[in-house]
């Protein structure tokens, strides 16, 4: 299984995707991925966060590859289970 | 005995003592309260100090206990609550500038039942800001120095907490941990710190930093100890909703039925690799230790271990980004410089992230207990990969080496201990700030080492157990830091 990068098309995403290169372009995208959540960032802030996006993706990666059973019956996380 | 010796006593000696009526709560108050007055300036373990209130409350617990004998182990023991607690009518600052003059009415559903079990409260413990930090370093109370070398930093968060109990400040203290909140530094600072299972122990009037990963539980300095903390604050609460309604029960009862018997597993990947050398060699020693006590020691493989940091990461960053959206747009410059840039992290993360590891969850939780504790009764880990990092090392840097090991085990809610295993030869052979000589640094005391047990789901007292047959066959834990 693949890993897809664009489940939303989200903008800091499609950058990515679009130009590797494009750094003034990754820090907008950035900025927006960042306003979207309710947070302004500029300056070194901005940086920061536009730097670390790549690690925390690649952190992430292995959520999205892992086979889930689409087929599972609805239930929410139990916490631990019982004691046997 | 002197006031200096009593402070060093555990819960379990203390406790009995008072029972043959050899000294008293007001002693035992008095020598912890003389501790604090002589290292906490050095240490900077307490963000406050409720002197007043708790001599009032040894003095209550010495009549009652002269008219009515103990109503519990702690009656008259004095501990202190990291400052994430709620408690009735002091500052509750959960180590922010934010929340610096924060006043609640109530006490935490832990710290109620401390009271209940008879404690004397002796304040409240520094911490990294919100919790949200594995060093203790605090931009706004300063950093909780480690009693073993001041030079170094105690592990966090609950980094007051870990310092406060090794340097004999106070007994025993309650931590939070989200990520390795109580084990790190448990493991840092020489002490016993237990994570219960998740919903073992209430979460009332704690200050969230991530509400499915946090938990609440003791630090003190023995598994013993923690039994008997343990026993009083565990148990269902119907005023949170976390809370389980699995019954408690007796922890200090099977503390003495040895190690014989007992099955475990040392994992055979993640957990023990780029470990420091001084850590996995004491970390080794120690499980061959639990071997010739009695237990069946066999390498076992933990399926998903390496995908759980970035579960954890996902669902922590974002539930932490949720808890504290507010604060960070209308106060940004009020956050540490850390915690403000561990916040924003959260918006990295997509809804498809954060569900998908609240599913992950659900699977490695069932497949660990299909397949790992069907043949293992406990794991035994490292608590961290490296001992105590100086201050000055930098939070980032450190925090890798400090949450590898613990993490995991808050995704899956099992229980999980850190007991002193060792020491490194000394710290003076590790970096530390050059521009400090030898002659000007704290000590030169050699720095500890943590072993780290984790049971299935609900079985602590198989865990206290274990640390408790392992505490009896060894001195780790008696050590005492040269402050």
């Amino acid at each position: 299984m693949s890993y897809v990068v664009a489940p939303y098309q989200h903008d800091w995403y499609s950058s990515r995707a679009m130009n590797d290169n494009d750094s003034a372009g990754d820090l907008e995208a950035a900025r927006r991925l960042a306003a979207a959540a309710g947070l302004q960032l500029s300056g070194d802030r901005l940086q920061a966060f536009a730097s670390s996006l790549p690690r925390n993706l690649d952190l992430v990666r292995s959520l999205l590859t892992i086979e889930y059973d689409a087929t599972e019956p609805a239930s929410r996380f139990r916490a631990p289970p019982p004691a046997s | 005995m002197i006031a200096a010796d009593l402070a060093d006593l555990t819960i379990a000696k203390a406790s009995q003592l008072i029972r043959d009526g050899k000294v008293s709560p007001v002693d035992l108050t008095r020598a912890s309260l003389d501790r604090i007055e002589a290292l906490d300036e050095r240490l900077n373990a307490f963000i406050t100090v409720t002197a007043d209130a708790a001599l009032a409350a040894a003095r209550q617990a010495e009549t009652e206990i002269s008219r009515s004998g103990p109503r519990s182990p702690l009656h008259g023991i004095p501990v202190a609550v990291k400052d994430l607690f709620d408690t009735a009518e002091v500052r509750t600052t959960a180590g922010s500038k934010i929340l610096a003059d924060y006043v609640t009415k109530t006490d935490s559903g832990a710290g109620e039942r401390l009271h209940a079990a008879g404690a004397v409260i002796l304040g409240k413990l520094n911490l990294h800001e919100f919790a949200f930090g594995a060093t203790g370093v605090n931009p706004h109370y300063g950093p909780a120095r480690n009693p073993w070398d001041t030079d170094r930093v105690t592990g966090g968060s609950s980094s007051g907490s870990g310092a406060s109990v090794a340097a004999g400040e106070c007994f025993a203290a309650l931590g939070t941990d989200t990520g390795g909140s109580i084990r790190i530094p448990a493991s840092l600072c020489g002490i016993t710190g237990l994570k219960p299972t998740f919903g073992r122990v209430t979460r009332r009037g704690v200050l969230p930093l991530s509400w499915s990963l946090d938990h609440v539980g003791p630090m003190a300095r023995s598994a013993e100890d923690c039994a008997i903390v343990l026993q009083a604050i565990a148990g269902h609460d119907p005023a949170d909703a976390s809370s389980a309604g699995e019954p408690a029960p007796s922890y200090t009862a099977a503390l003495d039925s040895g190690a014989k018997g007992l099955r475990i597993g040392v994992p055979r990947e993640f957990l023990f690799e780029n470990l420091d050398p001084e850590v996995e060699r004491a970390v080794r020693e120690a499980i061959d230790v639990l071997r010739r006590l009695g237990a069946e020691v066999r390498e076992v493989s933990l399926p998903y271990i390496t995908e759980a940091p970035a579960a954890v990461t996902a669902i922590m960053l974002s539930e932490a980004l949720a808890i504290h959206h507010r604060w960070l747009s209308e106060r940004p410059d009020d956050y540490g410089e850390d915690v403000h840039f561990r916040l924003e992290l959260g918006a990295t993360f997509s809804a498809l992230h954060y569900v998908q590891a609240q599913r992950f969850r659900e699977l490695i939780v069932h497949t660990w207990r299909d397949d790992v504790f069907s043949q293992v009764d406990l794991l035994a880990t490292p608590t961290t990969m490296v001992p105590a990092p100086t201050i000055e090392s930098g939070d980032l840097q450190a925090t890798f080496s400090l949450i590898r090991n613990t993490n995991p085990l808050n995704l899956l809610g099992i229980p999980a201990i850190s007991v002193p295993c060792g020491f490194t030869q000394t710290s003076t052979s590790r970096p530390a700030r050059p521009e400090v000589s030898k002659d000007e640094r704290s000590n030169d005391a050699p720095l500890p080492i943590g072993l780290q047990l984790a049971a299935r789901w609900w079985d602590e007292a198989t865990l206290l157990r274990a640390a408790h047959t392992y505490q009896q066959a060894t001195d780790w834990h008696t050590r005492r830091p040269p402050l």
